[in-house]
């Protein structure tokens, strides 16, 4: 009796019964959808991109299923949109999600604003001169540069993962008062190391400085003259989140990496100075020994492939192919972590077979 | 879950003719060890397998006419699928039945009544979510079928329990990418929200265990194959079903 209890048990205990969703909707093909938000679509044959190996990449990505993750694909030539996807649900196409970490490349390209209009005079200016009241009990501190903080380098011992999730967790009275609350781990200026509390130091030295809330004047600026419109901008304590905390669509992202393409020119104005365009992603310190990633100014560089690009946690990511005058644009769920998440080398594969389907 | 209904009918009304009283007062502790599957609609359509243990304390009162039992679970294990991983948690204070005996033929055996429980089924997964919990609570009343048959001079039990109706809570479908909780106050509060009513058309509970006594007098040890079958079939929607190989010692029985 004891063998039949434990045979049938062993049998319904390793019988399957649930089984995965498909991950994505069923495969619709790669035309753009005209919604009037400022670009201009076109075939891909149009601006010399094979369609048939276009579709091609996109189908795979459909029937493998492996990036069960991503929600949307889009690809950009000449300044116009040429093929898209939105794996999961066609509502993305208009719904604001979050882009985390672009944001901070966006914060990347507003300093060059700020530089211009003179808010800041200079990014080797100690993060002191803007944010003097914050620093008053934070001595180790003040020599800090701004420059360090667009190249991730001012050494404060913010943990990516510890002490963003204290900020998501704790909704701060003080965000900045926070940041400086943690320890050195260096050096100003010592060695790279990544993270979302100096980027939010450099949106509130903007924001001190100008005297205004950073989000409004962004739109003034920069959002209203490139049509980046479907935004929101996290908020807690006065300050706009500098490191993550902006939502948007994969098109209105894309928008910003054009505008990067282009040199800072949009419809023929310059809206950001090309020469901190140039600086911002030309590599200013290596990120690790023997990586193929650099960093310029809160922009990610890729020398060997001569790639720059946006990329936000879960594989939100904008990457400019400037020796094809191209963009790759993907969103994916927002919220992945570490292995499973589209990773850097996972969305870099995409991007390389996208660049070979343009003559 | 017509399959563990019929099955059971089906073994009853096979073996009712060698059914046999038995009679206890007293606790009981147990442990199991399952296969769990759990597909919850925030994962993505992933479903996550692994192994979970669960231990039980119990307390059994049985005798001729009535059948009362409550039974507290704790539960935990790990999961994983598509290269990640993730926790499982099934905090179950109260599982409580009150039965009356309303067959007691010279070979039969059945007793029915009304149950009730409070679940809490808490998951955690490192790489999903950015972290916060995601959870299924119910509280329900519901019912419950036990019979005992006698094979080859050892004791069977067969127990089946559904929910009728009750609340239950689940995280809002649209979360806040943003701001979230991880204390424990916080946490045990979110367990609770959202609550709300419903019958087996929303969510449904099964548990299906079939008991084999181990010892001559049947009262000391036994073990038995469990399988539990929990589905909320509103959005978020969540599905778990786990097959376990449970051992029981009743604390109070006399030795064999």
């Amino acid at each position: 009796m004891k063998k039949i209890v434990f045979f049938i048990s062993a049998i319904l205990i390793f019988s399957a019964c649930l089984k995965e969703d498909d991950p994505f909707l069923p495969y619709s093909g790669i035309s753009p959808q005209a919604i009037n938000d400022g670009w201009e679509i076109v075939p891909p044959e149009s601006v010399n991109i094979d369609r048939e190996l276009l579709e091609g990449i996109f189908q795979k990505i459909q029937e493998k299923g492996d990036l069960f993750q991503l929600r949307s694909l889009l690809v950009f030539r000449d300044g116009k949109l040429a093929a898209e996807n939105y794996f999961k649900d066609p509502n993305d196409i208009s719904t604001p999600r979050p882009i985390w970490s672009c944001t901070k490349q966006i914060v990347g390209v507003l300093t060059g604003k700020a530089i211009e209009k003179g808010a800041i005079s200079n990014i080797d200016d100690s993060i002191n001169e803007y944010l003097a009241e914050e620093l008053k009990n934070h001595e180790d501190k003040k020599s800090i540069t701004i420059e360090q903080l667009l190249t991730m380098r001012s050494g404060i011992d913010f943990d990516e993962t510890k002490d963003v999730a204290a900020l998501l967790r704790n909704e701060p009275t003080n965000t900045i008062d926070f940041i400086l609350n943690q320890p050195m781990a260096f050096s100003p200026g010592e060695q790279f190391s990544y993270n979302s509390g100096q980027t939010h130091l450099v949106a509130a030295s903007l924001q001190n400085s100008l005297n205004r809330p950073l989000e409004e004047w962004a739109d003034e600026v920069l959002f209203s003259k490139i049509g980046f419109t479907k935004y929101t901008w996290l908020k807690y304590d006065g300050y706009n989140f500098g490191g993550f905390g902006i939502s948007t669509t994969p098109r209105e992202l894309a928008k910003m990496a054009q505008l990067v393409l282009n040199n800072g020119k949009w419809n023929g104005e310059q809206i950001i100075d090309s020469t901190w365009i140039d600086k911002m992603i030309t590599s200013q310190t290596v990120t690790e020994a023997d990586s193929d990633y650099s960093f310029g100014y809160l922009w990610w560089v890729n020398e060997k492939e001569n790639l720059y690009f946006m990329a936000g946690s879960g594989g939100q990511y904008a990457c400019v192919v400037p020796d094809k005058n191209m963009l790759v644009v993907a969103m994916s769920e927002h919220d992945t972590d570490g292995d499973l998440e589209i990773g850097f080398e996972e969305f870099m594969d995409i991007v390389k077979d996208i660049k070979i389907t343009a003559n | 879950m017509n399959f563990f209904l019929s099955l059971f009918l089906l073994i009853f009304i096979w073996v009712n003719s060698f059914a046999q009283n038995r009679t206890y007062e007293g606790s009981f502790l147990s442990i199991n060890v399952s296969y769990l599957e759990l597909k919850d609609e925030f994962n993505h359509g992933l479903v996550f397998r692994g192994p979970d243990i669960g231990l039980e304390y119990g307390i059994q009162r049985l005798d001729g006419k009535k059948y009362f039992e409550y039974v507290a679970v704790l539960g935990a294990g790990g999961k994983t699928t598509a290269g990640t991983w993730g926790f499982r948690w099934l905090l179950s204070p109260l599982n409580v039945h009150y039965s009356w005996k309303i067959k007691d033929g010279e070979n039969f055996n059945l007793f029915i009544g009304p149950s009730a429980r409070v679940n809490y089924n808490i998951q955690n997964y490192p790489e999903l979510h950015t972290g916060p919990i995601i959870w299924m609570g119910n509280y329900d009343v519901g019912v419950q079928l036990s019979s005992f048959i006698s094979i080859k001079k050892k004791l069977v039990e067969l127990k089946l329990n559904t929910n009728a109706i009750g609340w239950q809570s689940r995280p809002e479908q649209e979360r806040n990418p943003y701001y979230y909780s991880a204390g424990f106050g916080e946490n045990f509060s979110d367990l609770h929200k959202n609550l709300e009513l419903g019958g087996v058309d929303k969510f449904n509970q099964t548990t299906f265990e079939a008991r084999l006594f181990l010892d001559k007098k049947n009262k000391a040890r036994s073990i038995s194959y469990l399988f539990f079958y929990t589905g909320y079939y509103d959005r978020p929607e969540f599905t778990e079903v786990f097959h376990a190989i449970k051992y029981t010692w009743f604390l109070n029985a006399p030795k064999s």
